[in-house]
């Protein structure tokens, strides 16, 4: 996580951080560092981000499972367009990391 | 049971000397338990993935053992190089571009955030030498952020690394 905060504040950072530990951060090719207090600022939105980006790998592959079905030469059934419509709506209005974790996914029909 | 004892004996007067070449002298060993992550483009070492010994004779081998558990957070590459002091030890040659005592290239996989290298050591060193010397792993990435002891997705499930050295008698 932290390796992902620092990253957030500066994309192009050069550093080393050891047990994912705050205090045990090395700054590398002339990286101006980072105050610890700017990095735990960062590590809510971190956390989201990741639990997010877990969800959509997670959802993206119930999507390409019935991706077929959306072929030009298959007739696709209302109940499978409504599964792989709340599948894209799935992240919509997940702004917390509770919310993401109490997401359930709709039964494939 | 017969005891057979080699060695070598010039007249009945001399004592016998053994010979115990290849016998191991002294094992050291470290294993790294938690995580390293760097974006460093050029070598860095891995933190607390280092060992030291002190060979008794100049003579004497070091054989490195050892495993890095590896992982990116993109498909990128990541390059691992052990180093005696701060002399590569054990690299390829004949390398277009960068020769590597190993390497990850996460590009081969379609979750290269999810996939964990297992990546062995093994490497018979001839140090020449009797001073404390230290043998340890360092790690670069060509881009993102590579991890030890992780996977680059995130730090749900860990894994250990280790380095082991063992003088063998000459």
């Amino acid at each position: 996580m932290i390796d992902r905060a620092i990253l957030k504040i500066n994309p192009n950072a050069k550093f080393s951080v050891n047990a994912d530990d705050i205090n045990q951060i090395t700054w590398l090719e002339g990286t101006t560092p980072i105050s610890t207090s700017d990095i735990n600022a960062q590590l809510g939105a971190v956390e989201l981000d990741m639990a997010l980006e877990d969800l959509r790998r997670k959802r993206n592959k119930l999507l390409a499972e019935t991706d077929y079905l959306a072929l030009s030469d298959v007739t696709m059934s209302s109940d499978m367009e409504t599964y792989r419509q709340s599948l894209r709506d799935l992240t919509n209005g997940l702004d917390t990391v509770e919310k993401v974790n109490a997401v359930t996914f709709p039964t494939k029909p | 049971m017969a005891l057979t004892l080699h060695g070598t004996r010039a007249s009945n007067t001399d004592v016998l000397t053994p010979d115990f070449s290849g016998a191991i002298i002294q094992v050291v060993s470290t294993t790294k338990t938690d995580a390293f992550s760097t974006t460093s483009t050029s070598m860095t070492d891995i933190t607390g993935l280092s060992v030291s010994i002190t060979p008794s004779s100049t003579s004497n081998k070091i054989l490195v053992t050892g495993m890095v558990v590896g992982s990116h957070s993109a498909d990128k590459l990541s390059y691992y190089n052990l180093v005696r002091g701060s002399t590569n030890i054990c690299t390829s040659t004949g390398a277009s571009s960068l020769n590597l005592t190993v390497f990850q290239d996460t590009e081969a996989f379609s979750d290269f955030d999810r996939a964990l290298l297992h990546m062995p050591i093994n490497f018979l060193d001839s140090p020449s030498t009797t001073a404390s010397t230290t043998y340890k792993m360092q790690i670069q990435t060509t881009e993102g952020t590579v991890f030890v002891n992780r996977r680059g997705l995130n730090s749900a499930v860990g894994a250990t690394s280790t380095i082991t050295v063992m003088e063998i008698a000459g």
